[in-house]
């Protein structure tokens, strides 16, 4: 069975409450109507109805719902965290200094403000001016890029594998 | 005058359809209304958090205060930018992990305290009020010198407050988050463009920004004295080094601690503007929110960056021009209005059309921003206070005509005070009126829900009495010191940027007074919340099962959408 139109992207969207979602099967089928609050996960009986295979990767379980199965342990959770938290405090003080270091550089360092570097430009107002903006985005690519790399690497071991099996 | 209304009334055309789209793809609940379905994605995040971000203050303020005071007004974009540093490093992903609607909802649960909620509520209100009455301010000076129309009894700057805040206040109504977000993103695109266009056309014409800048250096910053016909050019005394100060040099507008403080107020206030982080709940996962966060600290940068280059060139531009309709704005080739700086530029290179065409732009800059705190009240009276004390039964429909009052309320709020306060009375004292009314929001929210974000996600010892009592010193501290800052004669610039003495100051107070309390019980699964990535995991597989499969979700009411399809 095909099943027809964009995508949903985020489960969390059905976290609002009370309204009801639509799935529409590009079969004829009418749409499939199911409860979307995060209290109110899909049933398992629903899902059979609808679509007895729908994905290997649904865990029907005994209390009657059906959802993904993917946890994290506080083992997990504690150690990402202690990780974050010092490579967050880490990029932090290496901004501040740095971005800091720079208005203090201006104001006590003759140099910064009257020499000039290139095209007319001191120092200082041309790190005011580009510089800093470059720095930042450097900053911010690198702590994230770690943070994503921590958690894909900590977290999630004893969960489904992310691609589903290829028919 | 006919070009002048052509291109403002198809900016407005366009921002209205886009609300109407909207409001057609939208479910008319209050999830839907306030956070758009949790549903937008990275790249049009990212542009939205910067058409919410960059206001009035930015689009004409940076660029006025480079002109005003040369490098101490280049740090306010240096300031601006860096403020999502901390947000990316400490807030982003957890905040949107834990999924609540509103800053005080995320504190509200985070301690299971109401008491926290309603405080956090009403910091809300006094930040996102702090930060709409100078949009507002921009909205009329802007609109004054577009046109010499004015409603009836009224003057062109109150009818500009009126137009730009109706106009905003109507169109989030309709719209809601999800046509607010797309207006936004819209916007800004819009907005960088005209800074590109402005750029393109100084380098066209033989512009050199290096040279320009030691030009502007090799002699004393002179500035007008009021805004009178006959006023005159004053030089702007070194407040670091008592000479005149020079356009390159530090010391026009801060002295060295100034300096320091208004980067401290800058950096720690954006992490707790209620309308930029109310965005990061629209991310569908924590993971898409840090990576918006990314794209924003990029493109805000590339915006900056134009608008300092833009600054300086309407300072260099301007005084060798020789044109009839800049005598009566100038002393001797000196705005006596800072913030017409980048408006004088269009008009040197677009003429009419480009008047037209960047006055439009900061009228969209102003909308943009208006529209996401009208936005951001609105979720926190509809839904931290109507939904929870008020009305707790309410069904959708009463809870989205909640948030849409307050909407309405919040903007015949905005106009009157904006028209109650006279910008005229602060030129000479102040670089750049809008830019330093916005700094009072930015030293408010970095003394109040700052620390309190910072600590909730961070530290398993804060409690909710720490939180409430810091929130509460640190909002009256706060405001105290930014009305003595702004309305006192002589008084240390650091009462204008506070946040680098409150902050630490708020900070040790939630530390110590949560160190004679108990924390919350229950600790660990509000920890899995918002440091664990199952959620991000579960949402990513779901997207890409239902990517495969090609199935759509559709909320139920446009289920008449699927019907014809």
């Amino acid at each position: 069975m095909r099943w027809a139109g964009k995508p949903c992207t985020t489960i969390d969207d059905m976290s609002g409450g009370q309204r009801t979602n639509h799935i529409r099967l590009a079969d004829g089928s009418p749409p499939q109507s199911i409860p979307s609050a995060r209290h109110r996960r899909p049933t398992a009986a629903h899902l059979a109805t609808s679509e007895p295979a729908l994905d290997p990767r649904f865990d029907s379980s005994a209390d009657g719902y059906a959802s993904f199965s993917d946890a994290d342990t506080p083992a997990e959770v504690d150690a990402v965290f202690r990780l974050q938290r010092r490579i967050a405090v880490a990029h932090f003080v290496t901004f501040m200094f740095v971005t800091l270091g720079v208005s203090v550089a201006i104001v006590t360092l003759d140099w910064a403000a009257t020499s000039r570097v290139f095209g007319g430009f001191s120092p200082g107002f041309v790190l005011a001016a580009i510089g800093l903006y470059f720095f930042f985005v450097i900053v911010a690519v690198a702590a994230a890029s770690l943070a994503n790399s921590i958690e894909d690497r900590m977290m999630g071991a004893g969960s489904l594998p992310s691609e589903p099996p290829r028919s | 005058m006919t070009s002048r209304f052509t291109i403002l009334l198809v900016a407005v055309l366009v921002a209205l359809a886009v609300s109407v789209l909207a409001r057609l793809r939208s479910t008319r609940t209050a999830v839907d209304f306030q956070l758009a379905g949790r549903r937008v994605g990275v790249i049009t995040n990212a542009c939205a958090i910067c058409g919410d971000y960059v206001s009035a203050a930015s689009f004409l303020g940076v660029a006025a205060a480079v002109y005003a005071v040369g490098l101490d007004g280049a740090w306010y974009a240096t300031g601006f930018a860096a403020g999502f540093l901390p947000v990316l490093l400490f807030i982003a992903a957890p905040l949107r992990r834990f999924g609540d609607r509103s800053i005080p909802d995320f504190l509200g649960r985070r301690f299971e305290s109401e008491t926290v909620r309603i405080i956090a509520v009403v910091v809300t209100q006094i930040i996102i009020l702090a930060y709409l009455v100078p949009q507002a301010v921009g909205g009329g000076l802007t609109w004054e010198l577009f046109t010499d129309i004015a409603l009836p009894g009224l003057t062109p700057y109150s009818t500009g407050i009126v137009a730009s805040t109706v106009l905003t206040g109507f169109l989030v109504v309709i719209g809601g988050m999800r046509g607010t977000t797309w207006n936004q993103a819209l916007q800004f695109i819009v907005l960088l463009g005209i800074l590109v266009w402005i750029s393109l056309a100084l380098v066209a014409d033989g512009f050199s920004y290096g040279s320009a800048v030691a030009e502007l250096n090799a002699q004393p910053m002179l500035n007008p004295d009021g805004l009178e016909p006959n006023s005159t050019l004053t030089a702007t005394d070194n407040r670091i080094t008592g000479l005149p100060a020079r356009f390159a040099e530090p010391g026009a507008r801060y002295n060295g601690i100034g300096q320091f403080a208004l980067m401290v107020t800058l950096v720690f206030g954006t992490a707790g503007l209620p309308h930029v982080m109310n965005r990061f709940f629209t991310s569908p996962t924590g993971r898409a929110a840090r990576m918006t966060t990314v794209w924003v600290i990029a493109l805000i940068g590339v915006f900056y960056a134009a608008a300092v280059m833009v600054g300086t060139a309407a300072r260099s531009v301007l005084q060798t021009r020789d044109e009839a309709w800049l005598e009566s704005m100038t002393v001797q080739g000196v705005l006596k209005t800072p913030e017409h700086a980048l408006l004088a530029l269009g008009r040197v290179y677009g003429g009419e059309v480009g008047l037209s065409t960047v006055t439009t732009g900061a009228l969209l800059a102003i909308m943009s921003t208006i529209g996401g705190l009208l936005l951001a009240s609105s979720v926190s009276w509809g839904h931290d206070l109507y939904e929870r004390y008020v009305n707790p039964q309410a069904n959708r429909v009463e809870a989205l005509r909640a948030g849409q009052l307050a909407v309405v309320v919040m903007t015949v709020l905005a106009a009157i005070s904006a028209m109650v306060l006279n910008p005229a009375r602060f030129t000479g004292s102040v670089p750049s009126v809008v830019a330093s009314l916005v700094t009072t929001a930015f030293a408010v929210a970095g003394c109040t829900l700052t620390p309190a974000l910072l600590l909730a996600i961070w530290s398993r010892r804060i409690t909710a009495a720490g939180v409430a009592v810091g929130m509460v010193v640190g909002a009256i501290a706060g405001l105290l010191a930014v009305t003595v800052g702004l309305l006192g004669d002589g008084v240390s610039t650091l009462f204008q940027t506070p946040t680098v003495i409150l902050g630490p100051g708020v900070v040790t107070l939630m530390m110590a007074v949560s160190l004679a309390t108990r924390p919350v019980p229950d600790l660990a699964t509000k920890w899995m919340a918002m440091h664990g990535s199952a959620g991000d995991r579960n949402a990513e597989r779901l997207a890409r099962v239902t990517v495969e499969s090609g199935a759509e979700w559709r909320p139920a009411s446009t289920s008449w959408w699927v019907r014809r399809s």
